[in-house]
């Protein structure tokens, strides 16, 4: 059953178009990962779920729901959370807040829930319970992407979308980070993984897809496509 | 006896210094969350003015004769009144412009403010107004002759006293609440926030209107105290504390109290020991010379971000 479903999407930045026709899909408890160079449009595509921009063509489904035209606030409460390119954590406000901000779309009701996800992600990243009172922009990079991490599972997303998670990190926190990942997918969580890293994504992903100048340009298993010639020379650094 | 001039001008200060912070304190929030100067914010303040006016002639017209329940009721109608004013201003000038360059606003807000003022003219008159005194008699401290003493009336102690409850209370708003958390989300990083789930559009339109509400207990309070206003005076006292937030670092709430306290007590000493004509003229260069020394203002930090 297909959780995400993107329809001939595209989207751009007022004239420049970004995405030019994109169609994927991402399956109910899948590893998906999305590889490609700097500016094909990895982002662009994570935020166009998003309304951040806007699609200007084509559909993006969630469970099987039109949510193109949805309003950005509205889309967190539906099951998407994303740990954005660059992490995007709140640098004025402490670990704690942070966290907070991540279940401000879960309705009252579900406090005791809140409570017990804030407990999980804390024990994912025991870090994040010792710096609790600390501002988020004294935490080091590999700190902050935990964060970033931390916070979009405290709204319980069925669907997790990563934007280079390892991105600047140092080998043994990326090994760290995706270790909670695994975890987290086998809890039963959907993962959408955009990376440049495709070594350490194809290796995690069920399937992956390869986004070349804002167009998907093949797709396959994470087996397939880290065996793919091809993909080797572009991405891989292999010969 | 010098000792005396100076404590007088000291309380003046003081005062003078609370209403600059309280209107400040609306620059600073809109400042922070939209990056905008809200020209049409002194208008808000002078509206009060003319409600605290006619909301008090409302509550004696019914009978209503204890001072401090009438001062109470005033407060809470024109602050009411005044929030509406508030969000309107967002939803008419800002919101539709939200996406636009980042002149357009600007220029809606003074169109706003320029609206604003000639509807009061036009509605109330131009000539100035004043409402009778409520809160007469005061205190007599450090008295140590006939005239050496320093005086410090009831309607002086209540903006004193109001200012400092309204920040309290504000500051516990934003610091300690949900709602507040979200509007300190949202300056931070608006598309983040509503990536989250944050309604921007709420979050933006309640700064607004907790803005026109602090610009509001400015309002109540001078007219309480000084009993005259006209459709004009948002405009002085819109430039006067523009000038404290940013006095005191733009974006920062301690900061435009700051700023307004610093402000009114340089004035009122200026005033009081070298010349009133030119209070105006130290004030201002008051605020060049801290722009020049430390741009960010007095208590304006550059954000600290690691990438």
């Amino acid at each position: 059953m297909k959780i995400l479903e993107l329809e001939r999407v595209e989207s751009g930045y007022g004239a420049v178009a970004v995405l030019r026709q994109v169609s994927l899909h991402v399956n109910v408890g899948e590893i998906v990962t999305l590889i490609g160079a700097n500016g094909a449009g990895k982002s662009t595509l994570l935020m166009t779920l998003f309304g951040q921009p806007r699609a200007v063509g084509g559909r993006i489904l969630l469970d099987g729901v039109d949510i193109t035209q949805r309003a950005t606030h509205q889309l967190a409460g539906l099951g998407m959370a994303l740990v954005p390119e660059g992490r995007r954590i709140f640098p004025g406000m402490t670990v704690a807040e942070n966290l907070a901000m991540g279940a401000v779309s879960v309705p009252e009701v579900a406090a005791p829930e809140v409570a017990r996800v804030l407990e999980r992600v804390l024990g994912l990243f025991p870090i994040l319970d010792e710096r609790a009172g600390q501002r988020a922009g004294t935490l080091s990079g590999g700190e902050q992407q935990m964060l970033a991490i931390g916070r979009a599972m405290m709204s319980r997303p069925r669907v997790l979308l990563l934007d280079e998670p390892s991105l600047g990190l140092a080998p043994l926190v990326i090994q760290k980070i995706f270790a909670v990942l695994r975890e987290i997918a086998a809890e039963g969580t959907t993962l959408f993984l955009v990376e440049q890293n495709a070594n350490q994504a194809l290796r995690l992903a069920n399937r992956g897809y390869v986004l070349v100048n804002g167009e998907i340009r093949m797709e396959g298993s994470g087996e397939a496509l880290l065996a793919d010639p091809e993909v080797r020379r572009a991405y891989l650094g292999g010969h | 006896m010098t000792g005396h001039i100076f404590a007088q001008q000291a309380v003046n200060g003081l005062v003078l210094g609370s209403v600059y912070g309280l209107i400040a304190v609306g620059y600073t929030m809109v400042y922070g969350i939209i990056g905008m100067i809200n020209f049409a914010h002194g208008e808000i303040y002078m509206i009060a003015a003319y409600l605290t006016a006619i909301f008090l002639a409302g509550l004696t017209l019914l009978g209503l004769q204890s001072p401090p329940l009438a001062i109470l009721l005033v407060l809470a109608a024109t602050i009411a009144c005044t929030a509406l004013y508030g969000w309107s201003v967002e939803r008419i000038a800002y919101r539709p412009l939200r996406h636009a360059n980042r002149l357009a606003p600007l220029i809606s807000a003074i169109g706003i403010s320029l609206i604003l003022q000639n509807y009061v003219r036009l509605s109330q008159g131009a000539r100035t107004q004043g409402i009778p005194s409520i809160l007469d008699g005061g205190f007599h401290l450090f008295a140590s002759g006939p005239d050496a003493f320093v005086r410090l009336t009831h309607a002086q102690l209540l903006i004193v006293v109001t200012a400092i409850i309204s920040m309290f209370l504000l500051h516990f708003f934003i610091a300690r609440t949900a709602m507040g958390r979200a509007c300190r989300a949202v300056q931070q990083d608006r598309v983040m926030a509503s990536l989250l789930g944050v309604n921007t559009d709420r979050v933006i339109a309640i700064v607004f209107v907790l803005g026109a509400g602090m610009a509001a207990v400015a309002g109540v309070l001078v007219t309480l105290n000084y009993g005259s206003f006209d459709f004009f005076i948002g405009f002085v006292a819109g430039i006067k504390a523009f000038t404290a937030a940013v006095l005191g670092g733009i974006g920062s709430l301690p900061g435009a109290m700051l700023g307004g306290v610093v402000l009114g007590l340089a004035e009122s000493f200026f005033s009081g020991f070298v010349n009133t004509d030119y209070k105006d003229v130290f004030a201002f260069s008051l605020l060049v010379l801290v722009l020049i020394f430390k741009p960010s203002g007095l208590l304006g930090v550059p954000e600290v971000e690691k990438v």
